[in-house]
C-alpha cells in the first residue's frame, strides 16, 4: 500500500470520528500544502487564510471522501480552488493569466539575465522560491501540484481544467525556465 | 511523494529536495487551529437543542399575532351587521340606507331604495313605517297603515333584529323626538303595561305636539 492509500485509509478514519487520523494525515502535509499555497497565493498573508481554508474544507468534506482517487490528489485540487478563489478575490488573475506558454518560452532567456536577490543570498531553496515567483501562474500551479502534490500530468490537467498536453508543456517550460534560473542545480 | 504516471516530464525528487530546504512551513498557531477545527467538527450537535427550539417558538408566536390580528380585524364587522342600530338613534335606523341594508340580508327581491328627496318629512314617514313593525312584532292592535304593511308580502318586512332595536331605541327616546305613530305606539304600549299616569301624560303632550293626527287616529275607549 503505498502513501496515498494511506492516507486514504487515515482520511476514512478521521471520517468515521477519529481525530488522531487527522493528526497523522496533517503531519503527512502540512508542509507541502503550505509551501504550495504560499508559492501559488504569493503573499505571505494571503497564504495562511488560503491553507486554513483549505483544511477547513477538507474537514467540512469529510462524510464525501471517497477514496477514488489518491488522497493527494484530492487534497491538492482542494487547494487548487482555493487558490483560484483568492486569486479571483484579489483580482490578480487576470494579470497572470496573460502570458501563455509561447510567451514564457520567449521571456526565458530574460529571466535568466535578471538578477536574483534570493540567488545572492546562497540558499539554493530561496533561490528556487524566488525564482519560482517570476514563473507565470499556471505554469508555476502545474509545477507545485506535480512537485508538492505529486499530481500526474493527467491530474494536474483535470485539477486545472486543461488537456494534458498543456499540462505537460507547462511543467516543462516551468522546469526549463527553473534550470536556467538555478545553474541546472536541480536538474543534477 | 512518487511519480504514477510514465510519461513524466522530469523527475520530482530533485525539486522535493530543493523545496524542502526553504524550510517554508506553517506557523504553530495555525497548526492549533486546523487541528483544534478538526476535534471540533467531530464533537456531537447535541447542544444545538436550542435551534430547533427557538424556531418552535418563533412559529407559535407568529401564529399567535396573526390570529390576534385576525380577531381584531374581525371584531367590529360582526358587531355593525348583527346588531344593526343597537344603540343608534330612532332617526339612524329610519335612514334610507337602514333599509337597503335590510333589503340585501334578506335576499328580498324589491326595488331600489327611493333617493332621500325630502327631509324631516321623510325621515318621519321612514320612522313611522318602522314603528308599525315594531307594533305588528309586539303584538299591539295595528294602524291601518301597519295592516297594510303586514299584508304586503313578507320579503318586504324588515328583519325581526331591526325591529327589536326600534323599540328599544323608541322607548329610550324623547317623545317629542318621535314619529306619532311611534309616539302613539309607545302610549298603547304604556296602557297595556299598566303605566296609566304616564300613558295620559304622554298622550297628553301627543295632542299638543300633533293635533290634527291625533283627532284623526287616537281612540282614547280603546287605550282604556
Amino acid at each position: 500500500m503505498g502513501l496515498g492509500d494511506a492516507d486514504a485509509q487515515l482520511m476514512l478514519r478521521y471520517a468515521a470520528g477519529d481525530a488522531r487520523a487527522f493528526d497523522e494525515l496533517y503531519a503527512n502535509h502540512r508542509n507541502g500544502l503550505w509551501r504550495f499555497i504560499g508559492r501559488s497565493v504569493r503573499d505571505a498573508a494571503a497564504t495562511d487564510d488560503v491553507f486554513q481554508e483549505c483544511w477547513s474544507r477538507v474537514i467540512a468534506h469529510r462524510e464525501n471522501y471517497r477514496p477514488e482517487a489518491r488522497f493527494a490528489t484530492w487534497l491538492y485540487r482542494i487547494a487548487h480552488n482555493c487558490c483560484m478563489d483568492h486569486w479571483r478575490t484579489v483580482a490578480r488573475r487576470g494579470a497572470r493569466e496573460t502570458a501563455d506558454d509561447e510567451a514564457v518560452a520567449a521571456a526565458a532567456d530574460d529571466a535568466v539575465a535578471e538578477p536574483l536577490a534570493a540567488a545572492l543570498a546562497g540558499e539554493r531553496g530561496e533561490r528556487l522560491a524566488a525564482a519560482l515567483e517570476r514563473l507565470p501562474q499556471e505554469q508555476s500551479t502545474a509545477f507545485l501540484l506535480y512537485v508538492e502534490g505529486g499530481l500526474s500530468v493527467a491530474e494536474i490537467a483535470e485539477s486545472t481544467g486543461v488537456n494534458p498536453e498543456t499540462a505537460k508543456s507547462r511543467l516543462r517550460y516551468a522546469a526549463a525556465k527553473l534550470r536556467q534560473t538555478l545553474g541546472e542545480t536541480a536538474s543534477d | 511523494m512518487e511519480g504514477r504516471d510514465d510519461e513524466a516530464p522530469f523527475p520530482r525528487e530533485p525539486w522535493q529536495r530543493l523545496l524542502g530546504e526553504s524550510g517554508n512551513r506553517p506557523p504553530e498557531t495555525t497548526d492549533a487551529r486546523i487541528r483544534a477545527a478538526a476535534r471540533r467538527a467531530l464533537t456531537p450537535r447535541s447542544r444545538r437543542w436550542w435551534l430547533p427550539a427557538s424556531l418552535a417558538a418563533s412559529v407559535v408566536l407568529a401564529v399567535l399575532i396573526v390570529r390576534s390580528e385576525f380577531d381584531t380585524v374581525r371584531r367590529p364587522v360582526m358587531t355593525e351587521s348583527a346588531i344593526p342600530g343597537d344603540s343608534a338613534p330612532v332617526h339612524k335606523a329610519a335612514e334610507p340606507e337602514h333599509s337597503v341594508l335590510t333589503d340585501a340580508e334578506t335576499g328580498a327581491d324589491v326595488a331600489p331604495p327611493v333617493p332621500r328627496v325630502g327631509g324631516p318629512e321623510h325621515e318621519l314617514r321612514a320612522a313611522s313605517e318602522l314603528a308599525e313593525e315594531v307594533v305588528a312584532d309586539t303584538g299591539l292592535p295595528a294602524s291601518p297603515s301597519t295592516q297594510r304593511e303586514l299584508a304586503a308580502p313578507p320579503a318586504a318586512a324588515a328583519p325581526a333584529p331591526s325591529a327589536a332595536a326600534a323599540v328599544a331605541s323608541a322607548e329610550s327616546a324623547e317623545p317629542e323626538s318621535l314619529s306619532p305613530e311611534t309616539w302613539y305606539a309607545r302610549i298603547r304600549k304604556l296602557f297595556a303595561e299598566g303605566r296609566r299616569a304616564e300613558a295620559e301624560r304622554e298622550l297628553e303632550a301627543l295632542r299638543r305636539a300633533y293635533p290634527a293626527w291625533a283627532e284623526k287616529n287616537v281612540k282614547a275607549d280603546e287605550l282604556r
